[in-house]
């Protein structure tokens, strides 16, 4: 049990998928001007992130390996992961079509997502077993939220401060984003070993 | 020397308790008006506007709303609309949140008592399909108090533009 945790808190904030292996930088970079759709844009994430790990351990695991098929790992993870976006997009419509009328605009962005096949990568890269990798997508999906949303409070803040003219918009965002990845650095001296 | 608080310093930037967003009145059927969402305003800027998800005309014509027109809105009118601040929150909780949960504590449960990667594989996905009944269930009780409904705010005014904060 200490182990998941400790996987978990490695994955969320040592390791952390955004300022820490630099994936996901676009959503990172366009969602985060409201909170609100950070917060929206970083959940849907955390849900396709979560069942897409599911589904690349599993073929992976039973079929890619087995088979000598490794050579077909990225392609067959970018179906899983598509089929992911599909699988939640048609259910949260059947689910309540008026969620979808909300929640329902990021999806399709999700599946552009470079953190979503990286972690599936990272998965295979770290022999873990089903209930590992599905914690370690979990954990380093709840890390992008979390540094989706505290990244999006700073942007609506530094929207008001008086920022020279040159810096204003992606420039004083990517400064930002820089100060805030060196703040992350801090969490590598926890040891997750 | 001037002392600023903190909170004076940086208010709620919207300066609002909604989430707007914007929509245009498509037809008008005795006293329900069906409105279509704008598409989103970074679209406009993106080469492949035509061929990803939200600006594909099929996707917002799939996110067609109505609403009571007590307001009397006549058809091509833009108006504003919006949902509390945390009913985006409450949405995704229910809709993403309370699946996952399920899903992970009856994946872990099966774990644990077996010990088999190919137990909690199906521990997994049966737990996803409770999850998704629970956010059924979750997400009609909160479309039950009215919560899920975009409210009409005011009418656009030209040039009014969502992203006023870029």
């Amino acid at each position: 049990m200490q182990d998941f945790l400790l996987l978990m808190i490695g994955a969320v904030l040592v390791n952390n998928v955004v300022l820490a292996r630099f994936l996901g930088l676009c959503s990172f970079m366009g969602v985060t001007t409201k909170i609100d759709s950070a917060v929206g844009m970083g959940m849907a994430t955390t849900f396709v992130i979560t069942v897409s790990a599911m589904g690349d351990w599993a073929l992976e695991t039973f079929l890619l390996h087995p088979f000598g098929l490794e050579y077909l790992r990225t392609i067959t993870f970018i179906l899983v992961i598509a089929a992911a976006v599909q699988f939640t997009e048609m259910t949260v419509r059947k689910v309540s079509p008026p969620l979808f009328q909300m929640l329902g605009i990021y999806l399709p962005l999700i599946t552009t997502n470079c953190a979503v096949l990286g972690i599936a990568l990272l998965n295979v890269e770290g022999h873990f077993g089903f209930i590992q990798s599905t914690l370690f997508a979990f954990a380093s999906a709840l890390g992008y939220s979390l540094v989706m949303a505290v990244f999006a409070g700073l942007r609506e803040r530094i929207a008001l401060a008086d920022t020279p003219i040159l810096f204003t918009g992606p420039p004083i965002g990517f400064i930002t984003a820089g100060l805030l990845a060196m703040a992350f650095m801090g969490f590598s001296g926890i040891s997750t070993n | 020397m001037q002392t600023t608080d903190v909170v004076e310093d940086f208010p709620d930037p919207r300066g609002r308790t909604m989430i707007e967003g914007f929509a245009r009145v498509v037809s008008v059927e005795g006293g329900t008006a069906w409105l279509e969402p704008d598409q989103p305003q970074s679209c406009g800027g993106c080469k492949s506007s035509g061929m990803c998800g939200p600006g594909k005309s099929g996707l917002i014509k799939g996110r067609r709303f109505s609403m009571s027109n007590e307001h009397g809105f006549r058809v091509g009118e833009r108006i504003v609309v919006g949902v509390g601040e945390e009913t985006l929150l409450r949405a995704s909780l229910v809709a993403y949140a309370m699946p996952l949960v399920v899903m992970l504590a009856a994946a872990m449960a099966a774990q644990l008592m077996t010990n088999s990667d190919a137990a909690a594989v199906g521990a997994a996905v049966v737990g996803l399909g409770a999850g998704l009944l629970l956010a059924k269930y979750g997400a009609g009780r909160l479309s039950a108090r009215g919560d899920l409904s975009p409210k009409y705010l005011r009418h656009a005014h030209g040039g009014e533009d969502e992203c006023s904060l870029d």
